[in-house]
């Protein structure tokens, strides 16, 4: 589902990301973590096509610099920091991301689900920080993309609403959705995890499953049911 | 390419939308149509005031009175809104969220500006509207038309200026950096040009080809000596060098020369923008 080979990316004089390497399969689950500016939020820029890198990164065998608009199509993305305009409506927002991806549909389900229809005429400017992150993960989930890219998906989200996150990924799990999580803390995923990913300042310290995390790594990966 | 081309347009279009409501839901747009309506209606009255007499001046004398002042508040208004329209969403981080969905960059840029564009004509045609239907209650209704003619010269100004805006938003650093650039910009088109082009003709003799030049790379200019020459073709209210373009081209091919540069100057700087916002990252 996703290939990156050798991927590098420098902002200014700093390398950021340093020759990574990843392939996921589809359906497969894999954890992206590190400390603040290990290079996290960086590998899914790049694999939006967002900014420039050196490397490729294939998404569904298509090549994000060529094909960027239909990569985009494959990829649902909930940003670290969610950010929509202001002044519309909350389904009003709903509704411009569906347009955007070309969607006309009945988007009233997929608020429901996502707790989101109580709250349909509140403006964005009004919303708390666990609203605009459930807000995020609604038109991430806009046209059902094959691959989700999650930047600190808990963020922000009270236990209830992690353990909500938690069960919608689940469900997208079984579903064969491809999932990058990237988080300082896995909290609930710990168990849907099919590998990790650590990185260091840019560069892949550690690529395999979870429990077989370098013991320093492992500090920072969270046992299951953790507090956020 | 067809379906492409439909793809685009599909983009553009919710883009557009979403701008003219977003644009339309700031208050300011409405002032700006406000002082619109209100500059008529003063310069109507004031027309007559210098005449000695407490009336108000038909449409066609006002339209012609207002050329200078509303050239002013449409290209200021213009070159802000455009200036911050791109770096405003990168600072809210909207545009992020934007790009990072199946969409083309150039298709998203063109929609937003001409939602921009469409919002700025909806408030200049409210402004004028109301405004000329006042002056036309209080005064003899002549030369209707020309009303017309000068709102469409004032909205082909004001999408010029929002394409410069455009270019100065997505090579700003940030938004102040950005409304700097635009004020500038404007005492540049209104003030500062026409001193470098008159400095240029008397300091080093430039011929006729060279002021020719000159008068096409200041698009207020050039909407200026439009509204004259479709107006009124005085050589008095023309200056020397609308005079000396008349007398070259005539009046039609002068015309034709400035409405073909008028939509370069809606094109060209529009095009720039989306070219670098193709390259930039986000």
């Amino acid at each position: 589902m996703l290939t990156v080979r050798g991927l590098s990316k420098r902002f200014g004089d700093r390398l950021v990301l340093k020759g990574i390497d990843l392939e996921v399969n589809p359906g497969q689950v894999v954890a992206v973590l590190g400390p603040n500016g290990a290079g996290k939020t960086t590998i899914f820029r790049c694999v939006l096509g967002l900014v420039h890198f050196q490397g490729q990164v294939l998404v569904g065998g298509l090549d994000v610099r060529r094909h960027g608009r239909e990569v985009r199509r494959l990829i649902g993305y909930v940003p670290q920091s969610p950010a929509f305009h202001p002044h519309m409506t909350v389904e009003e927002t709903v509704r411009y991301y569906a347009r955007l991806r070309g969607l006309d549909g009945n988007i009233q389900g997929l608020m429901a689900t996502m707790g989101l229809d109580s709250i349909s005429g509140k403006r964005v400017r009004e919303l708390s920080g666990g609203m605009l992150q459930r807000l995020a993960v609604t038109v991430a989930q806009l046209g059902r993309p094959p691959l989700m890219l999650l930047d600190e998906p808990f963020a922000n989200l009270d236990r209830a609403g992690q353990a909500q996150l938690a069960s919608m990924l689940r469900e997208w799990q079984e579903a064969g959705v491809t999932i990058l999580v990237a988080s300082h803390h896995l909290g609930p995923l710990v168990s849907m995890v099919d590998r990790a990913l650590a990185l260091e300042d840019g560069r892949v310290v550690y690529q395999g499953p979870l429990a077989g995390l370098p013991t320093p790594l492992a500090m920072e990966a969270p046992r299951e049911g953790e507090a956020l | 390419m067809t379906t492409l081309l439909a793809i685009q347009w599909r983009t553009a279009k919710v883009v557009l939308q979403r701008e003219v409501e977003e644009v339309l839901a700031n208050r300011w747009l409405l002032v700006y149509a406000a002082l619109m309506g209100l500059l008529v209606i003063v310069v109507s009255y004031a027309g007559y005031r210098e005449l000695g007499q407490a009336a108000f001046q038909g449409l066609g004398r006002t339209t012609a009175s207002l050329l200078g002042l509303a050239s002013l508040l449409v290209s200021v208004t213009s070159l802000v809104l455009g200036a911050t329209a791109v770096v405003g969403e990168r600072e809210r981080g909207t545009l992020a969220t934007q790009l990072a969905q199946p969409i083309s960059w150039e298709a998203f840029l063109v929609g937003k500006f001409l939602g921009q564009a469409m919002a700025l004509t909806m408030a200049t045609s409210l402004g004028l509207g109301v405004g000329g239907l006042v002056v036309a209650l209080l005064a003899p209704l002549d030369q209707a038309a020309l009303m017309l003619v000068f709102l469409g010269l004032m909205v082909a100004l004001g999408a010029a200026m929002l394409g410069t805006g455009y270019l100065v938003s997505v090579v700003a650093g940030d938004r102040v950096q950005a409304l700097l650039g635009a004020v500038a910009l404007w005492f540049w088109f209104v003030l500062v040009m026409d001193l470098v082009a008159l400095g240029a003709v008397t300091a080093a003799h430039l011929n006729e080809a060279s002021l020719w030049v000159l008068l096409l790379l200041n698009p207020v200019e050039v909407v200026r000596l439009l509204a004259i020459l479709w107006l009124e073709p005085d050589p008095f209210v023309l200056g020397p060098l609308g005079s000396f373009v008349r007398d070259i081209l005539g009046v039609e091919a002068a015309l034709a020369a400035l409405a073909a540069a008028l939509l370069a100057w809606i094109i060209a700087p529009l095009g720039g923008a989306a070219a670098l916002f193709r390259r930039q990252e986000v």
